[in-house]
């Protein structure tokens, strides 16, 4: 694949999951998840990009995150550079490159992220909805990120290794 | 690994996420605005997502109107209207009706709000990791909107703007624990406090907390707020679907279905200005 043509195509990608994201259809409602595409997107692509591109695709993303969603202080500009950050290192010296760290790594960092995020921004609620959002909402939002991660790592795999952009 | 922490590249990414990082919390901090970089993306990406939002909406009319008919869509839509219009003036007869006795006797009859002033706005984007329908609209403080601006609709109170950016600003709703306020019943008179509440905001209700165990209130009364804090007063909340006791028996409370439609709203109307704004301010807001 050329490498313009990856570049187009993720950038088409990332569209589309901001498009998925911030609509008002609430398409993933009946299964009481509300899934981060966006998120799934930035951790395959830091799974390949080196740790200073990710960080700053990370930061891209934050800045643009938060222009968007309803979150205050910068949180997804001051978080997501450091989760790339965190899942370059992670893929590049601990783990293997493969779809099970892909899969692990994804559900990992998306649950995280849904937590830490419940956590500052509703610190009024007690330890029983903390674990009653986790377990409805955290958890299957996480599982719905993830599969959408690995779909995306079969496509950027196969895509990479011909393209090799980035790294 | 260590390579790389002792790397130049290391040191760069270290010195951009500090600045990013104390760019980000002085602006928040400072008056609840948006950093400069993201008020840079929000200008940037504004016109996508106003085109995403005029696209999208034609998408729910058109499933709307494919489902139910375009005939009974208008029908709704002016019934819907109706409906809005007759609530206000119940609200309004049976609050006229409470202060015209109250107020004969002690003091004088309270005026309209000729004060507000208004400015409108349209919904851009929902948030759907914000359990309390938080939203998006396209004005900011070019437009004279500020923080803790209010936000209404047509059918009743939406919330407060809790950011601010240069063309647009993020609105929080009453479903979210950070916004309380005084509220009160328009039929009795009763006051207590409204706010959100996290397990009633999937069934997206609102909590009336703080009612007197001797008031009558009933299911079905209006609540409207009551004037206390930066809300003024007169703006319809919602009606009383449920009322309880609190664990200790001093209070009642009673929960509320908003008049609005949190997961619908396109078009809502900030107030930008009114007599007496700059009350005391809500606790628990960032």
């Amino acid at each position: 694949m050329a490498k313009r043509k990856y570049i187009l195509i993720n950038i088409v990608i990332a569209l589309l999951t901001f498009i998925l994201q911030y609509n008002s259809f609430n398409i993933f409602g009946s299964l009481n998840a509300t899934p981060m595409f966006s998120l799934g997107f930035i951790i395959v692509l830091s799974m390949f990009f080196s740790e200073f591109n990710s960080f700053f695709l990370g930061l891209l993303f934050g800045i643009i995150t938060d222009s968007v969603a309803t979150t205050a202080f910068g949180f997804n500009t001051i978080f997501m550079p450091l989760i790339c950050l965190g899942v370059s290192l992670l893929s590049h010296y601990l783990f293997n490159n493969n779809i099970k760290s892909c899969t692990v790594i994804s559900l990992l960092v998306s649950f995280s992220y849904f937590a830490v995020r419940f956590l500052i921004f509703y610190p009024s609620v007690n330890a029983k909805e903390v674990m009653t959002y986790l377990i409805k909402t955290d958890l299957p939002s996480a599982i719905i990120t993830s599969v959408f991660s690995v779909l995306l790592y079969l496509f950027e795999k196969r895509a990479f290794k011909d393209v090799q952009p980035l790294r | 690994m260590r390579f790389f922490f002792r790397s130049r590249q290391f040191r760069i990414i270290i010195t951009v996420f500090l600045v990013v990082l104390i760019l980000s919390l002085s602006f928040a901090f400072a008056g609840s605005r948006m950093s400069p970089l993201t008020d840079a993306a929000a200008i940037i990406t504004a016109p996508f997502r106003n085109a995403y939002t005029a696209v999208e909406n034609e998408v729910k009319d058109f499933i709307t109107a494919y489902k139910g008919g375009n005939d009974l869509m208008v029908k709704n839509a002016e019934l819907t209207s109706e409906l809005n219009d007759l609530r206000q003036k119940v609200s309004e007869y049976d609050k006229a009706k409470s202060e015209n006795e109250f107020y004969k006797n002690y003091l004088g009859i309270k005026e309209e709000n000729p004060d507000f002033e208004f400015t409108p706005a349209t919904v851009i984007s929902h948030d759907s990791l914000d359990r309390f329908f938080g939203f998006t609209i396209n004005k900011g403080s070019a437009s004279g909107v500020k923080v803790r601006d209010i936000v209404i609709s047509d059918a009743g109170l939406i919330g407060m703007v809790s950011e601010v950016g240069t063309t647009t600003s993020k609105v929080t709703t009453i479903l979210s624990p950070q916004i309380t306020l005084g509220a009160l019943d328009t039929r009795t008179n009763d006051s207590g406090i409204v706010s959100g509440d996290t397990q009633l905001s999937d069934d997206r209700l609102c909590r009336f907390s703080n009612i007197s165990r001797s008031s009558n209130i009933a299911i079905g009364d209006y609540v409207s707020t009551s004037g206390e804090g930066i809300f003024p007063d007169g703006i319809l909340i919602g009606s009383i679907s449920n009322i309880g006791s609190d664990k200790y028996n001093a209070s009642i409370y009673a929960d509320i279905t908003p008049f609005v439609d949190f997961s619908d709203l396109r078009n809502v109307m900030i107030i930008t200005n009114f007599d007496g704004k700059g009350g005391i301010e809500p606790s628990g807001d960032k």
